[in-house]
């Protein structure tokens, strides 16, 4: 209910929610597409700042370990696009070949890491039952690889050219990548949720901060605050001041006359993937930061989903809309005792009420 | 209404009908060459496939026939299964007391309220029909919204509806008592229901010909609604929502109708799954039982009945295949859903129309193809110029 303590909780909430829904406005602005593998990118953002501080042998800093999260993030959101997205977008050969590299590698990075050993999965089965479960795993990649030659020499006949409904399929394939992300981190870092050891942790995280308040606020709740704040304003600075900002706001107006205008359309989707996920990495670190562990696979899925409505909820495609969406949605979250009900229900009321969210531009159609 | 000039019908080869009839066959006389006792072999797996393939034929009604993503389509599998559990497990004490609520143990005098031979029929039937109503109820305020943003409603109201199932007495209506909460409703022998003298268990033959039945009866019936005038009213709906309007198609009433075909078909199958495994818990039925069945539709061809059916199928048969404690093959359970989201990546980019398309006259349709038959016949015939006419 509304208690100054709870409101402390709910900013935090939307701050988190707006670093998430930027990632998820920028791509929808773009191409159009909910990526709905968004929410495993800041669920993969936690994990890679917990193996940046594993790999320092726990004498790492969280705060430092944000970095290589967010440079892993990006990297992931980019290959997300290129394996995923690309060649949907784009028949080229370049495309496909970037694509099934990418996907051959899932396959092979998984089974590769299988093979090596590690004991965090029981299971007893009979070798020669193992080595055929892996045999069938370890068969996807190279039936991409068939079906990908096969097509190139011509040997499946042309694929029925472009399908009607082209959104449908995307919306799939994020479906898919979603799946696949989440899968993967369950099989390298287990079911079990896991939390950042206590060497990690500055002090001042968990200490109260002196504001004068009658609420205590502790210091991860003003880092949180502080952090989002700045990230927003960066955002705003790259968007509406550098020249891949430009570049940005053209692709969203109009792809092709931006491309036409000698913008890179391919390479300014691939760095608007790499910021998006940049966001939602420092995001992921936060949130297990504020509820002292809870990295998990699933951890994604809901803020995700929250961060998507808050993004419908301030007007797709539109940055500060994000923001405010998301602070809205944390308020609805954190004064409903944390259910997703809630959350859900403004989403659902909002796209019946406001089609276009509170910000949004208007448009002809949501087709 | 839509002009009946080109019927949209999935004609089935030859070759088609007899590989249907020998998987019937097959399915049919597999308990027949099991013998008794289902527990973890093959007719457990086939009636497991079974209820998935009946809930992939109702999905495949929005998804395929309508051309709108429906991802909260496990709404219908668990409130078809939460109310068959439910009025299972209502019973009555002699003194004509009811007991309804599924938390609380029933007295010891108590006997079940549908105990009667075939009452099972009636609960499926109440669970189709609440489930088509859920399905008109949810579809009402989905109607002003299309592509991206319907998919998202649905999912939102999938979660709403798993939340809500797991009230208990500290929220405003105590659900807890209708769905058993957390731990389900556990339906033991005493309230499993009887057809034809025999009780309707998991490793029961009535239970494996009902089941059979129900997919025979949902197949031959969605194709009659892809074949009707109201099925191509739905495929001009996929096609193009502002053409059909213009066509006269009243797509509101049509969206609803097929919202109302595939929630009962849901709740149908969702009551067979209920009694399949005995327990029902909404922790179980979360949104990624959608997306999996979701998966073996697209697998097998959305709007093809028979793509469906054998998407689905083919899909849940591979991940019960590798399973381990079937002695099968063993990966870890998780990682079916690595093999899940790449099919689905890859289907999308190599074969969008998925494995078994629909087809008309001996050919695949696909959206674009029939994108492109539909402006070679254009409603008012001018003559084309003659250089376009070469």
């Amino acid at each position: 209910m509304f208690t100054a303590e709870n409101l402390v909780n709910a900013l935090s909430l939307g701050a988190l929610y707006a670093l998430i829904a930027v990632g998820y406005t920028m791509v929808y602005g773009i191409i159009k597409l909910i990526n709905f593998a968004h929410g495993e990118i800041y669920m993969l953002g936690a994990f890679g700042a917990l193996l940046a501080v594993d790999l320092g042998h726990g004498s790492a800093n969280v705060l430092l370990a944000v970095v290589p999260a967010m440079l892993l993030c990006a990297a992931v959101g980019m290959s997300v696009d290129w394996t995923a997205y690309l060649p949907l977008r784009r028949r080229l050969p370049r495309a496909d070949a970037l694509s099934i590299a990418l996907l051959a590698l899932l396959g092979v990075g998984a089974i590769f890491y299988k093979l090596t050993g590690d004991s965090t999965h029981r299971w007893h089965a009979p070798a020669a039952h193992t080595a055929i479960g892996w045999s069938v795993l370890a068969l996807v990649p190279v039936v991409i690889l068939a079906l990908a030659l096969g097509e190139k020499a011509g040997l499946l006949g042309r694929s029925l050219g472009r399908v009607h409904s082209e959104r449908l399929n995307a919306l799939i394939t994020a479906i898919g990548m979603s799946l696949i992300l989440q899968t993967l981190a369950q099989l390298v870092w287990g079911a079990e949720p896991r939390a950042f050891p206590e060497a990690a942790l500055p002090e001042f995280l968990s200490a109260p901060v002196p504001l004068g308040l009658p609420v205590t606020v502790l210091g991860k709740e003003l880092l949180i605050w502080v952090t989002a704040l700045a990230m927003m304003l960066g955002l705003h600075l790259l968007v509406s001041r550098t020249r891949m900002g430009m570049a940005m706001r053209a692709c969203a107006m109009d792809q092709e006359t931006a491309a036409l205008m000698g913008v890179s359309v391919d390479r300014v989707i691939a760095f608007t993937f790499a910021l998006g996920s940049a966001m939602a990495a420092v995001a992921g670190v936060l949130y297990a930061v504020k509820v002292g562990g809870g990295i998990s696979y699933r951890m994604g899925y809901y803020p995700g989903l929250l961060a998507f409505a808050a993004a419908v909820l301030g007007g797709i495609g539109n940055i500060r809309g994000a923001t405010l969406g998301g602070v809205l949605i944390g308020m609805v979250q954190g004064f409903t005792g944390g259910t997703f009900s809630a959350a859900f229900l403004v989403m659902i009321l909002v796209l019946l009420v406001l089609p276009r969210g509170l910000l949004g531009e208007p448009q002809a159609s949501r087709a | 209404m839509i002009p009946p000039r080109r019927p949209r019908t999935e004609y089935a080869s030859l070759l088609d009908l007899l590989l249907g009839a020998a998987a019937l066959l097959a399915v049919v006389l597999l308990p027949l060459l099991h013998g008794g006792g289902f527990r973890g072999t093959l007719p457990n797996v086939t009636l497991y496939v079974c209820i998935y393939v009946i809930l992939g034929l109702g999905l495949n009604v929005v998804v395929g026939f309508t051309g709108l993503l429906d991802l909260g389509y496990v709404a219908f599998l668990a409130t078809g299964a939460l109310l068959t559990g439910f009025l299972l497990r209502m019973t009555t004490t002699p003194d004509g007391v009811l007991h309804w609520r599924v938390t609380e143990p029933p007295p010891a005098d108590a006997s079940p309220l549908l105990g009667f031979d075939g009452s099972y029929l009636l609960v499926l039937l109440a669970s189709g029909i609440a489930c088509a109503l859920l399905g008109v109820l949810r579809g009402i305020p989905t109607l002003r919204v299309r592509g991206d943003y319907y998919a998202i409603m649905t999912l939102g109201f999938a979660e709403i509806l798993f939340e809500t199932a797991l009230w208990d007495r500290s929220y405003p209506v105590d659900m807890e008592s209708v769905t058993g909460g957390t731990f389900g409703v556990k339906l033991s022998s005493l309230h499993v229901p009887r057809l034809f003298g025999r009780q309707l268990f998991y490793d029961e033959p009535v239970f494996y010909y009902l089941v059979v039945g129900v997919v025979v009866a949902t197949f031959v019936a969605v194709h009659h609604v892809n074949r009707s005038r109201f099925g191509r009213a739905l495929a001009s709906i996929r096609l193009d929502e502002t053409a059909a309007r213009a066509c006269g198609v009243d797509v509101a009433r049509h969206k609803l109708a097929a919202f109302a075909i595939s929630g009962f078909v849901g709740g149908v199958g969702g009551s067979l799954y209920a009694l399949n495994y005995g327990t029902v818990a909404a922790k179980g039925l979360d949104v990624w039982q959608s997306v999996l069945i979701l998966c073996g539709v697209v697998l097998g061809g959305m709007g093809s009945i028979r793509g469906a059916a054998f998407g689905v199928g083919a899909l849940m048969a591979l991940g019960e295949l590798l399973r381990e404690d079937l002695g099968g093959v063993s990966v870890p359970p998780e990682a079916r859903f690595l093999i899940y989201g790449l099919l689905l990546i890859v289907v999308m980019r190599f074969r969008p129309q998925g494995l078994l398309p629909p087809v008309r006259h001996g050919r695949p349709v696909t959206w674009e193809r029939d994108a492109l038959l539909a402006a070679e016949t254009p409603l008012c015939s001018l003559p084309a110029p003659a250089e376009e006419r070469a």
